[in-house]
C-alpha cells in the first residue's frame, strides 16, 4: 500500500536516509524503530509529506504523493504525536472535529462521528467541552487517536505516541491499539524507540540504522533470526522471554525419540526404557510411521502377563501439542494434566519430536543462566 | 485657583477636550493595530525583513517626538491628521513587536501537527497561530494604547485639541489649576484604557490557559460575562462619540474661516479678539485654533491653508521668515515684509496694529538697584556675573540674545533656555537674574519686573499685523475693515492690561476677549 522506493534524504551536507526502498500492507501495523538519528521519524513524516524526499519516489496505493495534493494528502492520514499536538486553546471537540469542520462536512455528521470516536477510544463524551490541560496524559493521547481516525483514513501515522506516558498508561494503550486495529484494519505506521512496545503491537518491524533498514520482518524472526550484531545488540539477547508466545514447540523439542511398535510385547518395551532411560515409549505405526499411542511403566506394571503386546494397553487418548505452539501452551498442557513427556505431532499425526519436562527446565532456565553469564 | 474650581467653571471646556482626546486617541489606537498587526503577522512570515522593519520601528519611537511633529507640518499641515499620524507612528513598536513575537513563539509541536493533520496556510493562521498568539498581542496593544493616551496631549501642540490644550495653556498662563485640569483626565484616562485593554487581554486568553487553583473554569466563565457587558459599553460608547462627532463635523458651515494663533497668552486673548470682531461684524464663521505653537507652524499652516490667517509680527516675519538682519526702522520692516510675502509667498498683510510687542530685557527691582540698573547699557557692565533665563527662541535669534550681545558688546554669565511662564518663576524665586520679555506681556506687571531701556536701539519693531493666506482677502474683502479697526485700539497698555487679566487674575481669554470689545462698544 506504501511503497518506498531508492529514497533518500539529505538536509544540507548529513544523509539521513540512503536509498530506502520498502513496502507497507494494508492493514498491518509497521513499526520503524532505531536509535535517535536512524531516520526512522523522517522516514514517516516523509508519508505526509511533511519532509520531502531528496530523491526517490513515495506510493501511496500506486499513486506518487509528490504529484498529489499535499493538504488533500494530510486529510487522509491520521497524525498522532506526542501528548503536544493537541491545539491547547481548543476543546475536545474542536480539537476532533477541526478537519471535519475544515472540510465542510455537514454538522449533524460531524457530531454523529465525534460520539462515534469517542467511544471508539473510550472516553466519556463529557470530556468533549473540557480542554486538553484538564486531560490526564493517557485522556489525551486517546483524544489524538480520535482525532487521527477523524475522517477515518487509511492510513495512520504515529510518531511515539506513547513514549511521554507512565508505564501503566503506556501498557494499556499499546493493548488498546492492538485491539482497535483488530477492529479497524488499518495501515498503521508507528514510530518507537522501545523494542518492547514494537514486539507487542507490530506486525512487522522494520529496524533502521544510520539511515538504513537493517531489518525488516515480522517480530518473531526478528527475535528469532536478527540480521546482523546490531540486530541483536538493538533488540537485547533476552528480549525473547518477554515474548515467551514466540518460543514454539519446534524449537525446544528433542528429535531423538525412543519409539517402539504395537506388536512389542510389554517385556521388550519395559527393557528399551530401561536402556534408553527414559520414562515413556512413543508407540509407532511401523508402515505409515504415524504415531499411534504412548506407554508408560504405570500402565505396564498393572498387568502380570508381560506377554501380552504393547499395542492392546497403550494410551491412545493422550494428550500432544503441535509445532506452532508456544511454551505457554505447552507449560499449561503439562500443569493440567500432570505428565512429564508430550509429543510434538503436525496435523497428520506424523512424530516431530518430543517435549519433556527437562527440555521445558533446560529451556525456561536459560534466561536466568545466560545472564549469570554476563 | 485650584482644579476642582477651574474644572466646575469650564467643565463644558474639560468635556469637550476630553471627548476629542478619546476620539483622537481612538482612530490613532485603532490606525495602529490596523497597521501593526497585519505588519507583525507579515515579517514573522518574511524574516530577512523583520529586522530592517523592527529596526525602523525602533527608530521612530527614538526621535523625540515634539521633533518628529515639527517635521510633520511641512508634511501634513496641522490639526488632527498629523496629530493621529505621529501618535499612530509611536504606537506601531509595541504593536509589531508583540505580534511579531506571539505568532512565532508557537510551540513547534502544536504547529507541526496542524499541518499534519492537513490545515492550510491561512487555517494555521487564524485557527493556530493568531488566537494563540492573541494575548500576547494584546499586551503590546494594551502598552501601545496607554502611551497613546498621553502622546496625544501633544496634539494641542498643532491645533488637534485634546486634554493638551489645558496643559499647554496652564503652563503658557502659570495656571495650575489649569494645567492639572487637562492632567488629571487625561491620567484617569489612561488608568481607564488600562483596565479596558487588561480586560481584553484576559477575554482573549483562552479559558484553558487560565484555569488554575484560585480560578475555576466555571468562575472564569461568569467574569468574563461581566467583562462582555463592560466592553461592550465602552464599544458601544466610542461608537456614540465617533459618529456624533462625525455627523457634528458634517454640520460645518460654508462660510467659516480659521483663526489661528500662538502659544502664549497674548496670543490667546488675540486669536479671540479677531475672532470676535469678525463674527459680530460679518456673517463668517470663525473656527479658533489657539495654542498652535510656534512660528514655524503658524506660518506653515497659512502657507498650506490649515489656518486662514493669524496675528504676526513685523519683526518676525522680516527676521525669521525673510532672514534680514534685524532693522530698527518700523516702516522699513513693515513695508519689506508686506511686499516680500507677497510675492513669495502670495500671503498678505494688513495694517500693522498699534502695539509693539517687541522684546524686552528686565531684572528683579532688588537686581536693579544693587547693580543700578537702567538702561542695557547699564547691564552690559555687569552682565558676566549674571544669568539670563529666556525663552528657546529668544536664545536662538540673530534679533534676540546673539544680535544683542554684539550689539552692546557683552556677555551673559550663564544662558538657560526657559519657555513659557516658567522663565518669570526662575527669575522670581532667584535662580536666574535676568529674563527676556515681550514688552505686552502681563507677567511683568506680575512679578513687578524692571524693564530695562534699549537705549542703543537694538530690538526690531515688532507691531502685530494680521498675516491671511493666498486668496482670503479676494474671499472675504469685509475682514480687513474690521481688523483696521480693532488694530486702532490695541495699544501696549491694553495688551498689558488684558494680558494681565489672563496671566495674573486667571481669567479665560475668551472671556477677557469678549468683555474688552464690549467695554470698547466693538460688538454687541
Amino acid at each position: 500500500m506504501i511503497k518506498f522506493t531508492h529514497v533518500s534524504k539529505k538536509f544540507k551536507d548529513t544523509t539521513v536516509l540512503k536509498d530506502i526502498s520498502f513496502e507497507i500492507e494494508k492493514g498491518k501495523l509497521v513499526v520503524l524503530i532505531g536509535l535517535s538519528g536512524c531516520g526512522k521519524t523522517t522516514t514517516l513524516k516523509m508519508i505526509n509529506r511533511l519532509i520531502k524526499a531528496t530523491s526517490g519516489t513515495i506510493t501511496i496505493n500506486n499513486e506518487d504523493i509528490a504529484k498529489k495534493d499535499k493538504i488533500k494528502l494530510r486529510r487522509n492520514i491520521g497524525y498522532v504525536i506526542q501528548q503536544t499536538g493537541l491545539f491547547p486553546h481548543m476543546t475536545i471537540r474542536e480539537n476532533i472535529e477541526i478537519i471535519a469542520h475544515a472540510e465542510k462536512l455537514p454538522l449533524d455528521k460531524i457530531k454523529n462521528r465525534t460520539t462515534q470516536l469517542m467511544e471508539l477510544v473510550g472516553l466519556d463524551e463529557s470530556f468533549l467541552d473540557r480542554y486538553p490541560n484538564e486531560l490526564s496524559g493517557g485522556q489525551q493521547q486517546r483524544v489524538g487517536v480520535a482525532r487521527a481516525f477523524a475522517l477515518d483514513p487509511e492510513i495512520i501515522l504515529m510518531d511515539e505516541p506513547f513514549s511521554a506516558l507512565d508505564p501503566i498508561t503506556r501498557t494499556s494503550l499499546q493493548e488498546e491499539l492492538v485491539s482497535l486495529q483488530e477492529k479497524v484494519k488499518k495501515t498503521i505506521v508507528f514510530v518507537t524507540h522501545d523494542m518492547s512496545e514494537a514486539i507487542k503491537i507490530a506486525d512487522k518491524i522494520c529496524i533502521m540504522d544510520k539511515g538504513e533498514i537493517v531489518q525488516y520482518d515480522t517480530p518473531e524472526n526478528i527475535l528469532k533470526n536478527p540480521a546482523n550484531d546490531f540486530v541483536t545488540e538493538f533488540v537485547g539477547k533476552n528480549r525473547i522471554w518477554e515474548s515467551p508466545e514466540y518460543i514454539r514447540a519446534k524449537d525446544i523439542m528433542i528429535s531423538h525419540i525412543v519409539t517402539c511398535s504395537s506388536d512389542f510385547s510389554l517385556s521388550r518395551a519395559l527393557e528399551k526404557m530401561r536402556t534408553n532411560k527414559v520414562n515413556s515409549l512413543i508407540v509407532m505405526d511401523k508402515k505409515s510411521n504415524k504415531i499411534e499411542g504412548i506407554i508408560k511403566p504405570k500402565q505396564i506394571s498393572k498387568i502380570s502377563d508381560r506377554t501380552i503386546k504393547v499395542g492392546d494397553i497403550m494410551i491412545k487418548d493422550f494428550e500432544f501439542v503441535g509445532p506452532e505452539d508456544s511454551v505457554v501452551d505447552i507449560l499449561k498442557v503439562v500443569e493440567d494434566n500432570n505428565i512429564s513427556e508430550i509429543p510434538v505431532i503436525d496435523q497428520q499425526r506424523n512424530l516431530l519430536g518430543l517435549v519433556t519436562r527437562n527440555t521445558l527446565i533446560t529451556t525456561l532456565s536459560e534466561q536466568y543462566l545466560e545472564e549469570e553469564v554476563e | 485657583m485650584n482644579v476642582l474650581d477651574y474644572i466646575t467653571t469650564n467643565y463644558n471646556q474639560v468635556l469637550g477636550l476630553t471627548k476629542d482626546h478619546i476620539i483622537l486617541t481612538t482612530i490613532a489606537v485603532c490606525l495602529a493595530v490596523l497597521i501593526g498587526v497585519p505588519l507583525g503577522i507579515l515579517i514573522s512570515y518574511f524574516r530577512k525583513v523583520s529586522d530592517a522593519v523592527l529596526a525602523s520601528a525602533n527608530l521612530v519611537q527614538a526621535i523625540p517626538s515634539m521633533a518628529l511633529l515639527g517635521l510633520a507640518i511641512p508634511l501634513l499641515g496641522i490639526g488632527s491628521l498629523p496629530a493621529i499620524v505621529i501618535v499612530v507612528l509611536y504606537s506601531l513598536l509595541p504593536i509589531i513587536k508583540n505580534t511579531y513575537t506571539g505568532i512565532t513563539s508557537i510551540d513547534k509541536d502544536t504547529l507541526e501537527s496542524a499541518k499534519a493533520i492537513g490545515l492550510t496556510r491561512f487555517q494555521i493562521l487564524f485557527k493556530i497561530r493568531i488566537p494563540l498568539a492573541l494575548p500576547i498581542i494584546m499586551a503590546g496593544v494594551r502598552i501601545s494604547s496607554v502611551t497613546a493616551v498621553g502622546l496625544m496631549t501633544m496634539a494641542a501642540f498643532i491645533g488637534a485639541g485634546g486634554l493638551g490644550f489645558l496643559i499647554f495653556s496652564g503652563i503658557s498662563t502659570t495656571n495650575n489649576g489649569q494645567i492639572l485640569a487637562g492632567a488629571i483626565p487625561a491620567a484617569i484616562l489612561a488608568l481607564i484604557v488600562d483596565y479596558i485593554f487588561g480586560l481584553v487581554e484576559k477575554l482573549v486568553t483562552p479559558i484553558s490557559l487560565q484555569v488554575s487553583a484560585s480560578h475555576t473554569k466555571e468562575f472564569i466563565k461568569k467574569s468574563r460575562r461581566t467583562q462582555k457587558i463592560i466592553l461592550g459599553t465602552v464599544g458601544a460608547l466610542l461608537a456614540v462619540m465617533l459618529i456624533s462627532n462625525w455627523v457634528g463635523g458634517l454640520d460645518k458651515s460654508e462660510k467659516s474661516i480659521v483663526v489661528g494663533g500662538k502659544d502664549y497668552t497674548e496670543q490667546f486673548v488675540v486669536v479671540h479678539l479677531i475672532s470676535d470682531m469678525i463674527e459680530d461684524r460679518t456673517d463668517i464663521d470663525v473656527i479658533r485654533k489657539d495654542n498652535l505653537g510656534g512660528t514655524q507652524v503658524l506660518f506653515n499652516a497659512t502657507r498650506n491653508g490649515d489656518v486662514d490667517l493669524y496675528l504676526e509680527y513685523t519683526g518676525t516675519i522680516y527676521g525669521d521668515t525673510l532672514g534680514y538682519s534685524p532693522n530698527s526702522d518700523m516702516n522699513e520692516v513693515y513695508n519689506i515684509s508686506k511686499n516680500d510675502l507677497k510675492e513669495q509667498f502670495d500671503i498678505d498683510l494688513l495694517k500693522q496694529f498699534k502695539f509693539n510687542n517687541t522684546y524686552i530685557l528686565a531684572v528683579r527691582p532688588d537686581m536693579a538697584k544693587q547693580y543700578n540698573l537702567s538702561t542695557i547699557s547699564d547691564l552690559a557692565r555687569v552682565a558676566d556675573k549674571l544669568t539670563i533665563g529666556s525663552s528657546l527662541e529668544f536664545l536662538n535669534r540673530e534679533d534676540g540674545i546673539i544680535g544683542l550681545v554684539n550689539h552692546y558688546g557683552f556677555t551673559f554669565g550663564n544662558e538657560v533656555g526657559i519657555n513659557g511662564a516658567n522663565k518669570y518663576l526662575a527669575i522670581d524665586n532667584g535662580e536666574t537674574d535676568v529674563t527676556d520679555a515681550f514688552a505686552t506681556d502681563g507677567l511683568l506687571r506680575k512679578y513687578e519686573l524692571i524693564e530695562l531701556v534699549d537705549d542703543k536701539n537694538f530690538f526690531p519693531p515688532y507691531y502685530a499685523v494680521p498675516l491671511l493666506r493666498s486668496g482670503l482677502l479676494d474671499e472675504y474683502p469685509e475682514i480687513e475693515d474690521v481688523l483696521n479697526e480693532l488694530g486702532e485700539v490695541l495699544t501696549n497698555e491694553v495688551m498689558v492690561e488684558l494680558n494681565y487679566q489672563v496671566d495674573e487674575l486667571q481669567r479665560q481669554p475668551r472671556q477677557v476677549a469678549n468683555d474688552f470689545l464690549k467695554e470698547q462698544g466693538l460688538i454687541d
